[in-house]
């Protein structure tokens, strides 16, 4: 401290070594698939020269801030956080309000921490499953990665969060595809002649103002058929929490499940939860694990929401194994109806996943010709598939 | 400790002005005046977004600009228009002498600008405070024309040029999560969700606003409305409706809430028919919950 020049010095290169580990940071940051843009690390970089660097909650406020621009990945940023720095954000609480015991604690903040370590345990029994498999060791990070190419069968009620936070992260925004027809419009490329005429009479022939238009977009919609029969029980739970999700971007989809008949269950999936959302409709939905009539409900859809649903801009998506005890032919001529009727049939089928799967039931084989694309379903890396399929 | 003393500032003033302010939301209110960037704040409605902005403008002593956004919001009403009529009168004029020296561009200066408010808030030397509220009920569009006076603090005129900010206002943006808002925009910002307050803080809350309410009143409303807020319902109460609700029964005069009270009052905290019913049904088990 005597010689001011070195301690300038000392300084200097100590704020060198800690840029240099908030780069790594942020290179750990990426590499978890955890979002980062170049401009929020110079945000970051920024911040760090106004704050007390010494003082731990500033430190990691000013990070949170820059780094985290989505409520949702504030879980992630802490877990990664804690991780790197080994100081986790229950430390940076300031003194005079980190006092709270945990009775005193918000229920949401309980909530969060209970999540927080089911996500601690799911990590942990997702590694001693691994162990038991004999396989590498997995670092945690690639949980996410392990659990994209899981088979919904065999995923632990532990890791359902888990699961869940992946749903939502997929990227299922569609592209919006311009439509042929035109509508009025303000900021329109396209001259409005017709309107800018019939405006200009009113004053005189005189064209006042010029009205523009544009094209209409054009929705994709879904229509989604899911069956909940006692074969399919595992994957219907997981298609229609991925149809929750789904639901959010692509307005307009529409979600019936059927076994041995036909039920809409779209509104339901409007609430605000994916467990209110699914215990409303196990609630409603009677016939779940039951036998199957695909043909039949097939027949029954079409007849009781077919003037509605049934349209040549939908893409219709059935989900199911194809099993079925009901009669071949109504299948076959209703699958006929929906190939012509709709703009395309996607088939999810689960058992795809067996590399020598034959379309051997009856049901499967009879429904094949008709559908255009025939895909597996079993785990949220072939949901990803599917997604791409209907952004085509 | 500049920094530290900073936050306690802000959090001390903000408190004078009855809001009561966390560290994480008085860390991020600092580090968007220091950095000059954009706080964009996020969280479920009535959580009291809107009103950090105004409190902060009136503990900094600066103008506080307010945008509301609605769809359709467009440059025009946003940024600048020019004043047409009176460009015509002024051309009518030239017309009528044309020796007066004027020339027709003349007509685009600063003198026939009707600035709104993102103009307004750039103009001038005195530092203000603008508050973008409920972006997320802007269109798209709106977000792409604001990144140039988001990051830029700048907007272009292309008749006139570019107007630079003197000085740069200090800029809030609320959200309600309607939707999503695009990447772009958020990167230019500084982020921070405001979450329900805790049973403890929303006691707080209401003791700053309705300052007549007993104390033990007041944790037990903060508390109902805790445990209200872990129910399913279609529009969850917010700290606005929390506060309503105080004021009503403090109105009434009650020293405790019970059942009467909840159903007399319940209109103060939801706003769905559906959302009535279902906390008049099931007002005992709240009450039963928070009492146990």
């Amino acid at each position: 401290m005597s010689d001011p020049a070195r301690s300038r010095e000392d300084n200097g290169s100590r704020s060198m070594a800690l840029m240099e580990r908030v780069v790594r940071f942020m290179n750990f940051l990426r590499r978890n698939r955890f979002p980062v843009h170049t401009v929020s690390e110079i945000n970051a970089a920024r911040a760090l020269t106004l704050i007390d660097i010494e003082d731990q909650f500033q430190f990691y406020m000013a990070l949170r801030v820059c780094m985290v621009i989505h409520h949702t990945h504030l879980g992630l940023f802490n877990r990664l956080y804690m991780k790197f720095w080994g100081t986790g954000p229950r430390i940076p609480m300031p003194p005079d309000d980190g006092e709270e015991d945990a009775e005193e604690q918000s229920p949401s903040v309980a909530k969060r921490l209970d999540m927080e370590s089911a996500v601690e345990s799911s990590r942990k029994s997702g590694k001693k499953r691994l162990a038991q498999d004999e396989e590498a060791p997995v670092l945690a990070h690639s949980i996410y990665e392990s659990l994209r190419e899981k088979d919904f069968e065999r995923i632990l009620e532990s890791e359902m969060p888990l699961l869940e936070e992946l749903l939502k992260r997929m990227r299922l925004r569609t592209r919006e595809r311009k439509g042929r027809r035109f509508k009025p419009s303000k900021r329109g490329s396209v001259v409005d002649l017709r309107r800018s005429m019939r405006d200009s009479t009113q004053r005189g022939g005189e064209i006042v103002s010029i009205l523009r238009k544009e094209k209409k977009p054009k929705e994709t919609k879904l229509v989604l058929l899911a069956d909940v029969s006692g074969s399919m029980d595992v994957y219907s739970t997981f298609l229609i929490q991925f149809v929750y999700q789904l639901q959010r971007y692509l307005r307009g989809t529409e979600t019936f499940v059927f076994g041995t008949r036909v039920m809409r269950i779209t509104d339901l999936l409007h609430l605000r939860s994916v467990r209110t959302a699914m215990s409303m409709v196990s609630k409603r939905v009677l016939f779940w694990s039951g036998g199957t009539d695909i043909g039949g409900c097939f027949q029954q859809f079409a007849g009781s929401f077919g003037a509605k649903y049934i349209k040549r801009n939908r893409i219709l998506v059935i989900l199911s194994d194809g099993w079925d005890k009901g009669d071949v032919e109504v299948l076959r001529s209703q699958m006929n109806l929906f190939k012509r009727k709709f703009k395309k049939v996607i088939w999810l089928n689960p058992n795809l996943k067996y590399e020598r799967y034959q379309p051997l039931c009856m049901g499967m084989a009879a429904a094949l010709p008709y559908v255009d694309h025939f895909l597996p379903c079993h785990n949220v890396k072939t949901l990803e598939q599917f997604v791409e399929t209907v952004k085509r | 400790m500049k920094t530290r003393e900073a936050m306690q500032r802000i959090k001390a003033a903000m408190r004078e002005k009855n809001y009561i302010c966390d560290d994480e939301l008085a860390f991020s209110l600092y580090l968007a005046q220091e950095m000059e960037k954009p706080l964009l704040l996020e969280g479920e409605p009535g959580v009291g977004k809107t009103e950090v902005a105004k409190v902060i403008a009136d503990v900094l002593e600066r103008k506080l600009i307010r945008l509301q956004c609605y769809e359709g919001l467009d440059a025009t009403s946003t940024i600048y228009e020019w004043n047409y009529a009176k460009q015509l009168l002024k051309i009518k004029a030239i017309d009528a002498c044309p020796s007066s020296g004027f020339h027709l561009e003349d007509v685009f200066t600063e003198e026939f600008l009707i600035p709104r408010p993102l103009l307004m808030a750039l103009q001038g030397e005195e530092k203000k405070v603008l508050l973008i509220d409920e972006i997320d009920r802007a269109d798209e569009e709106f977000e792409a024309f604001l990144l140039e006076m988001l990051s830029e603090f700048q907007v272009s005129v292309p008749e006139y040029g570019t107007i630079k900010a003197r000085n740069r206002p200090l800029v809030i943006v609320t959200s309600n999560r309607v939707r999503e808002l695009h990447d772009a925009l958020k990167r230019r910002c500084l982020y921070h969700f405001i979450d329900y307050p805790a049973p403890e803080r929303e006691m707080e809350i209401i003791l700053a606003k309705v300052p007549r309410l007993h104390t033990e009143l007041a944790a037990k409303i903060a508390r109902i409305m805790n445990n209200l807020r872990q129910y399913e319902f279609y529009k969850r109460p917010g700290v606005a409706e929390t506060l309503d609700w105080a004021e009503a029964i403090a109105l009434l005069g009650k020293s405790d809430i019970d059942e009467e009270t909840m159903d007399m009052t319940s209109g103060c905290l939801f706003k769905f028919h559906e959302d009535v019913k279902r906390f008049k049904e099931g007002k005992k088990e709240f009450l039963a919950t928070v009492e146990s």
